[in-house]
């Protein structure tokens, strides 16, 4: 009998380490674990600043050894929800998130904290300082306080100017206008003479600074959220015949800003580095996922101020070495 | 043995246990953060600038320094004795200095620094971060949103024009001697140093 379990017993040995010897020797190969993926979302790829954010961090995170996959929100707070929605059912690891909306986007970043997935936001920050790991952020608002005494500079103190601004649920929008404003303001004789959103996007910039121009005969100046729209309204103002009557001022260091800067057809921008900011989130996340959790919940990133007379040191959304 | 050791093993825990209970924090931190828990940025500036500025001063880089500092590894001076705010190539310092008025306008004194640098005090208008961000005063993090932290900006400037300047702006002119500590900024891809802007925490007319 007991012979007879100990044979047993030696068979069930051998046989077990047949299968573990086979399973390892299968095509000469080792059985590799997939790599962890990380979801890149942006809030809309029709805008040429965010494909650059989006691609670079796609590519950091990628050249960290992990997959990425691109998420596009199209603005719609609804579609980022969704995305969200199926990160969270599909195993990514983390998020590199540009937010759609300042308040309505904390929900999201909420519920993937919940679920385990950190997530770093990029160039826009929620108004939640808990929720994300961190937020990697331009700062805004003193990029466009250098902007503004550029502006004054310009004018001497005295003209008359329109805004155009970015998404109202960006506090980007904000920080930008209001950066510009802390300064401008304190001249009366340099007077707002319109006011108005264009969502960010060049073409509702186009039809605001028409409307604008129809309503005003008298503008010197427009001052504009984000490159996009600055090349809108320089549309519009090429169209309606006043190229180099009505100045133009943007944000971002677009390649079309920074080109315009250098044929005259616009006067400033303030550069933003998305590729910093990209590649750091995508860091941070892999830092993360490796086990560090000391971040800084807010990091700014400077923003330089570009004119005809420093654009010769920049490229697109970079400093030129 | 057996049971001492459990005795011991026992007091380990407990004390782990009750180390782990509790922590510590200094009474004007604790107090700081109690001026961040319903945001009013007047209240946080001036709860820093009355129990913070006098270290601030004591602690601020002597001018020459300063400038010496710059011409040698810019980056590492930097890095070492400069503040930064998150990333950039733009970092902070607090400097000492004595100075001649070389001229005022109704916006400006103007000096030269360090023979060759020209260094301008606004007497109007203050914009910019850059009182706010040389203090290292004030943690981003500690703040909801951008639009909260820039607010500090615009009350800590308007107190530096109504406390620090305002008072003195009748004795600014040409050849009066003043010593400052003041904020200044420098972008290290940009240099060498040409001009400055320095937003002073404390002038003294000397002369």
């Amino acid at each position: 009998m007991k012979n007879n379990f100990l044979a047993i017993l030696l068979a069930a040995v051998v046989f077990f380490a047949l299968c573990l010897g086979l399973s390892s020797c299968r095509g000469g190969k080792k059985k590799v674990k997939g790599k962890d993926k990380i979801a890149v979302v942006i809030s809309t790829l029709n805008n040429p600043w965010f494909v650059v954010l989006g691609e670079t961090a796609k590519e950091k995170a990628i050249e960290l050894g992990y997959d990425a996959v691109l998420f596009d929100s199209q603005n719609n707070p609804s579609k980022e929800t969704e995305h969200f929605d199926n990160i969270l059912s599909s195993g990514y690891k983390a998020v590199l998130f540009n937010p759609t909306d300042a308040n309505g986007s904390v929900v999201n970043v909420k519920a993937a904290k919940k679920a385990g997935i950190p997530v770093f936001c990029m160039d826009r920050e929620i108004n939640d300082s808990e929720a994300a790991v961190s937020q990697i952020l331009s700062d805004n608002f003193s990029g466009c306080v250098a902007l503004g005494q550029y502006f004054v500079k310009k004018f001497d103190g005295k003209g008359n100017y329109v805004e155009i601004l970015g998404l109202v649920g960006d506090n980007n929008t904000w920080n930008r206008s209001k950066g510009f404003h802390s300064v401008v303001d304190n001249y009366p004789q340099l007077v707002m003479l319109a006011q108005q959103t264009a969502d960010f996007d060049q073409n509702k910039a186009m039809e605001v600074m028409e409307s604008m121009m129809q309503a005003h005969s008298n503008i010197d100046a427009v001052f504009c959220g984000n490159d996009a729209m600055a090349m809108g309204a320089y549309q519009a103002i090429l169209a309606a015949g006043k190229a180099g009557r009505i100045l133009v001022f943007g944000f971002d260091g677009s390649q079309d800003a920074v080109n315009a800067i250098k044929e005259g057809k616009m006067e400033a921008t303030g550069m933003q580095f998305p590729k910093t900011m990209a590649r750091t989130a995508a860091e941070f996340a892999d830092r993360y996922l490796k086990g560090d959790r000391n971040f800084q919940k807010k990091v700014p990133v400077a923003v330089e101020l570009v004119t005809p007379e420093n654009v010769h040191k920049y490229g697109a959304f970079e400093k030129l070495e | 043995m057996r049971k001492s050791l459990k005795i011991i093993l026992a007091l380990v825990a407990f004390i782990l246990a009750l180390y782990f209970s509790f922590y510590t924090e200094s009474l004007s931190e604790r107090q700081l953060k109690e001026q961040f828990k319903e945001f009013n940025p007047a209240q946080v500036v001036d709860y820093c600038w009355e129990h913070k500025l006098e270290d601030l001063v004591r602690h601020a880089i002597p001018c020459e320094e300063f400038f010496a500092g710059l011409q040698g590894d810019a980056k590492s001076y930097a890095e070492r004795q400069g503040k930064v705010l998150g990333i950039g190539s733009n970092y902070f310092f607090v400097m000492q200095a004595q100075a001649e008025i070389s001229s005022v306008d109704e916006h400006n004194l103007y000096l030269i620094l360090n023979r060759d640098v020209k260094a301008t005090i606004p007497l109007v208008n203050i914009f910019s971060n850059l009182a706010r961000d040389a203090s290292a005063w004030f943690n981003p993090d500690d703040f909801q949103n951008t639009m909260d932290f820039n607010a500090l900006s615009s009350y800590l400037n308007k107190k530096i024009l109504q406390e620090v300047l305002a008072p003195l702006s009748e004795r600014f002119s040409p050849g009066v001697r003043i010593e400052f500590v003041a904020a200044v900024e420098v972008n290290i891809t940009d240099l060498p140093l040409k001009e400055l802007v320095l937003i002073p925490y404390k002038i003294e007319i000397l002369s």
